[in-house]
């Protein structure tokens, strides 16, 4: 085990994406582990962190930087991007729109970073993909590869489908991580212990869809 | 005596000391013993020792006379004893003859003969004598002759008993000789034994002495050792309790790590420490104070080294990167956590270098970003709160990674030590913000910060641990009163400006700066969507529309008081042209409804004021004033009663007659059609056409109203009536719609 304890280290992922594409929810799904209908914007940039135990006793904390979609607090945004390691950029599969807006997100992102960042492309509600979807895997894909994001999932934070998939390719993605972001095994078992934050990975029972995932490294 | 006795003999024995060997008992059973009671019994029988000489001369007998007679009467009576005997056994009628006189000598003997020897004994005994008699030939006859033959043969008879007694007894005594022989040799070994014996029992003697004193001194030996190990105990546990081996010492001061095994004895010392008082507690306290010395000493100097170690890391926290480190040093929280003064002087000290760092940090930040400010404060400023936002996020992550030792990531130790990191971030931020909400002259863009920061309280008041929430209400209220004076300022600049005052002209327009006044101001206004503008209180709120509406009114007023240029309905005019104008602008903004109606009163007033003014000029063209004077002095026109009668006064008036009712009747005749056109043209510079032609309908009703009245009045003081009934007068004005409507709501005259 190495003796690196990291507490320095902070991991910044910036969630962004049109209102009410369900940013919040997949957040709360990762850290609590639950989901709500009713509908609550975020107000400005909300901050939430977590410890995560992956396998072979690594850990990492993360910072998650939930960003509010309503255009009021758009202007806010920018200035979180600046000092982001990821940006999870998120739409509705049933939302057509949402979906055409990746393009001033990503741009935001690409203003504030330039290539120096983790694109993640996240298409949520995919529950709602028989009745009501309105982007298809295509598309996403061929966005995916057009911008060079990092890799691109759909998931359902109601259904609880990929959630802690997602998380867990970012945190393996993080460029940091593979070399230094591991945690002596004691202080997992401690911090386990003590912080009420901190889940187990393990991959979602519902494996995920072959063709819902795509790496490109 | 002749007979040897065997006590005599065996006392002879006595003389050799060597011969311990105890005295037979009871004697051998010897058949001497009979022998030896015999003689006993015969102790009596004496022989006379002229008894040896039985025949020398009759002087020596009768000398002894006595004893002769003596002898003589034992011997008759011996003889009659057995000659008695002899008679019993031939004649026993005979015998009681000679027992009588026998009968001394036989007490004797019965007394030798009967009681203690039983017949056996006797038996032999006789038995014995009567063999040697046969032996030694001797004569029972001559036995009992009681003369020197008799006395002689029993002195044989004695000696010859007594000779083969001594000879039985030696023959007896041969045969204890080899036993004698034997017990002899066994007294030689007896004596060595008993010597040993003795020798061994003196030695077991002295060894038992020894062995005493030797039980004695272990004993005394048991009992020191016991005390001594009860010694030992109370010592082991007292250097277990008071004292610190040399290696847990070496530990404590020598040894550079800080492991386990230095808090294991530190925690030793500590209660090592505490435990002195129990020691200073007893009569003698020195030890205690030695003790309590030396473990405060040594307490010191571990305190000492682990603060050292504490500071050193909290000073470079990257070294905390070494998980080993942060888990020591974390020992070292935990330990110096209940040592309050030690504790508070480490954490201020990290308190402050800390946020001394984060202070460079900020202003660093700050430094970087100096071009943005240039262009954008309000971008500057997301920028920086967003910084600030991730600052604190950092810092309490990092503070929680550290201190958080008690398994509670919301302890007051944490909170505070972020907070009092983040206290000092207060004054730089507020410093920086400051600078550009006082920098910033427009309202519009110290909206917007104002607007961020409310935001950002928001989002403050979410994460955990600051009190920079402050800060932004500090600057919340800085930016309001900023707009505030930007705004009074902008007004009081106008109010004194002269071009301010030369915009106003003939024209009768609104000045150009009230138009860009409220530009920026109605921006502001429109994107409001709280209850009260900026959040103020309600008092603000209302003193803050008084400063964007009443404020310029009163200007404008005063300065068009203070134009000369300007008559009366001029006056009213650009007046009314300037509340019109900015009742155009405010009627859209719901926030300000309750000023619409104020200015609306106004504009009514005004109006009011325009149509009075337009009237009198009429009446005046008419040459009606003075009547329409007089008759409203009787009684005002504007009531609703009215009678001809009570107007019976005016005949009092010299104008008042039929000869000026007909020259005004001309007038009107020759100005009314025209009057149309001389209002519209003085009402020209109105800029509300609706209001110009709600002022003209007035004016004409009006006078309508009062050429009817004065009409009817006519009639009946001059019976004279005008050329022009009110109704034709109506429709030539144009306002016959009007005036029916108003007669109709009027009561039946
Ligand atoms: N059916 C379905 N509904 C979802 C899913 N995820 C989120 N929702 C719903 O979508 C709505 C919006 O979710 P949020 O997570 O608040 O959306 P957001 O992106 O945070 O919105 P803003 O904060 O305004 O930017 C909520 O009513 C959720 O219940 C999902 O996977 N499936
Ligand atoms: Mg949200």
């Amino acid at each position: 085990m190495s003796d690196k304890s990291n507490i320095l280290k902070k991991y910044k992922i910036v969630f962004l994406g049109d209102q009410s594409v369900g940013k919040t929810s997949l957040i709360t799904r990762f850290m609590y582990d639950t989901f709500d209908e009713t509908y609550a914007a975020t107000i400005g940039i909300d901050f939430l962190s977590k410890t995560m135990y992956l396998e072979e006793g690594k850990t990492i904390r993360l910072q998650l930087w939930d960003t509010a979609g309503q255009e009021r607090f758009r202007s806010l945004i920018p200035s979180y991007i600046r000092d982001s390691h990821v940006a999870v950029i998120c739409y509705d599969i049933t939302n057509k729109k949402s979906f055409l807006n990746l393009d001033k997100w990503i741009k935001d992102v690409k203003l504030e970073r330039g290539d120096d960042v983790i694109i993640v492309l996240v298409g949520n509600k995919s529950d709602l993909a028989n009745d009501k979807r309105q982007v298809t895997i295509e598309d996403v894909e061929s966005l995916h590869l057009k911008i060079g994001s990092k890799f691109f999932i759909e998931t359902s934070t109601k259904a609880n489908h990929n959630v802690k998939l997602l998380f867990k390719k970012i945190a393996q993605s993080l460029p940091e991580f593979n070399n230094e972001g591991t945690e002596n095994e004691n202080n997992t078992s401690n911090n386990n212990h003590n912080n009420p934050e901190t889940i187990d990975i393990t991959i979602d029972k519902n494996a995920p869809n072959p063709q819902t995932l795509n790496t490109c490294c | 005596m002749d007979f040897i006795d065997f006590d005599t003999f065996t006392k002879d024995n006595s003389t050799d000391n060597d011969w311990n060997l105890p005295q037979p008992q009871p004697a051998l059973s010897l058949p001497i013993t009979n022998i030896e009671n015999l003689s006993k019994k015969l102790s009596q029988f004496k022989l006379t020792k002229n008894l040896i000489i039985p025949n020398d001369s009759t002087t020596t007998i009768t000398v002894n006379n006595d004893e002769d007679e003596l002898m003589k009467k034992y011997a008759k009576l011996s003889i009659n004893l057995i000659s008695d005997e002899k008679k019993q056994e031939q004649d026993p009628e005979n015998g009681n003859e000679k027992s009588s006189s026998n009968s001394t000598l036989s007490t004797r003997l019965s007394r030798v003969l009967n009681d203690s020897l039983n017949d056996n004994d006797q038996r032999e005994i006789f038995s014995y004598i009567e063999n040697n008699l046969e032996e030694n030939e001797l004569n029972v006859q001559d036995l009992l002759d009681t003369g020197f033959v008799g006395s002689v043969s029993r002195s044989n008879f004695k000696n010859r008993i007594e000779s083969n007694l001594i000879k039985n007894h030696s023959k007896i005594l041969k045969e204890y000789q080899p036993v004698i022989k034997q017990l002899k040799s066994t007294e030689g070994k007896l004596n060595k034994f008993n010597e040993l014996n003795s020798s061994t029992e003196s030695i077991i003697d002295s060894h038992c002495q020894n062995s005493n004193k030797f039980n004695a001194r272990i004993n005394e030996l048991n009992k020191q050792q016991k005390l001594v190990l009860l010694k030992k105990q109370l010592l082991q546990s007292f250097n277990a309790k008071f004292t610190l081996t040399e290696y847990e010492e070496f530990v404590l001061t020598q040894s550079g790590e800080m492991n386990d095994e230095f808090f294991k004895v530190l925690s030793k010392l500590q209660k090592l420490n505490e435990n002195c008082y129990i020691l200073l507690s007893l009569d003698n306290c020195k030890l205690g104070n030695d003790i309590l010395n030396k473990s405060n000493q040594l307490l010191n100097s571990s305190n000492d080294k682990i603060i050292k170690f504490c500071n050193k890391s909290l000073g470079n926290l990257y070294s905390l990167n070494l998980k080993s480190k942060l888990v020591t040093l974390q020992k070292c929280l935990r330990y110096l956590q209940n040592k309050y003064n030690y504790f508070q002087n480490m954490i201020d000290n990290f308190i402050n270098s800390r946020s001394k760092f984060i202070n460079d940090e900020f202003l660093n930040y700050c430094e970087s970003n100096l071009e943005i400010v240039q262009q954008e404060s309000i971008r500057f400023i997301g920028d920086l709160l967003a910084y600030v936002h991730s600052l604190i996020v950092n810092e309490s992550e990092t503070i929680i990674a550290i201190f958080n030792i008690n398994e509670n990531e919301n302890d007051p130790i944490i909170q505070d030590i972020i907070n009092k990191i983040l206290m000092n971030l207060q004054k730089p931020i507020k410093l920086k913000i400051d600078h550009l909400i006082y920098s910033e002259t427009k309202v519009l863009t110290i909206f917007q910060i104002f607007n961020l920061l409310d935001l950002y309280v928001i989002m403050f008041k979410k994460i955990k641990g600051n009190n920079l929430i402050e800060v932004l209400h500090s600057l919340i209220s800085n930016c309001q009163d900023r707009i505030f004076s930007i705004i009074s300022n902008k007004l009081s600049i106008i109010k004194q400006s002269n071009s301010a005052r030369l915009e106003l002209d003939t024209d009768l327009q609104p000045p150009n700066w009230i138009i860009e006044f409220y530009s920026d101001i109605l921006n502001l206004l429109d994107q409001i969507k709280t209850k009260t503008i900026l959040n103020l209180t309600t008092d603000s709120h209302e003193k803050f529309l008084d400063l964007i509406i009443n404020s310029p009114v009163e200007i404008f007023n005063s300065h068009v008081e203070l134009n000369k240029a300007f008559n009366k309905k001029d006056n009213l005019i650009i007046k009314f042209n300037f509340l019109d104008l900015i009742q155009s602008k405010v009627i859209p903004i719901s926030l300000l409804s309750d000023k619409v109606i104020e200015i609306n009163s106004q504009i009514n007033d005004i109006t009011e004021k325009l149509t009075t003014l337009e009237y009198v000029n009429l009446l005046k063209s008419l040459h009606l004033e003075n009547i329409y004077n007089v008759s409203n002095m009787i009684c005002p026109f504007s009531d609703e009663f009215f009678d001809t009668s009570i107007y019976e006064p005016i005949k009092e008036n010299k104008l008042y007659n039929l000869e000026s009712m007909k020259q005004i009747d001309e007038k009107i005749q020759e100005i009314l059609p025209n009057s149309i056109i001389e209002i519209q043209q003085s009402l020209l510079k109105v800029n509300s056409p609706m209001i110009v032609n709600d002022t003209i309908n007035q004016v004409f009703i009006n006078f309508i109203k009062f050429i009817k009245k004065l009409n009817l009045i006519n009639k009946e003081i001059l019976d004279f009536e005008f050329t022009w009934s009110d109704y034709e007068m109506a429709t030539m004005l144009g306002i016959e719609e009007v005036y029916d409507k108003e007669i109709a709501s009027l009561p039946d005259t």
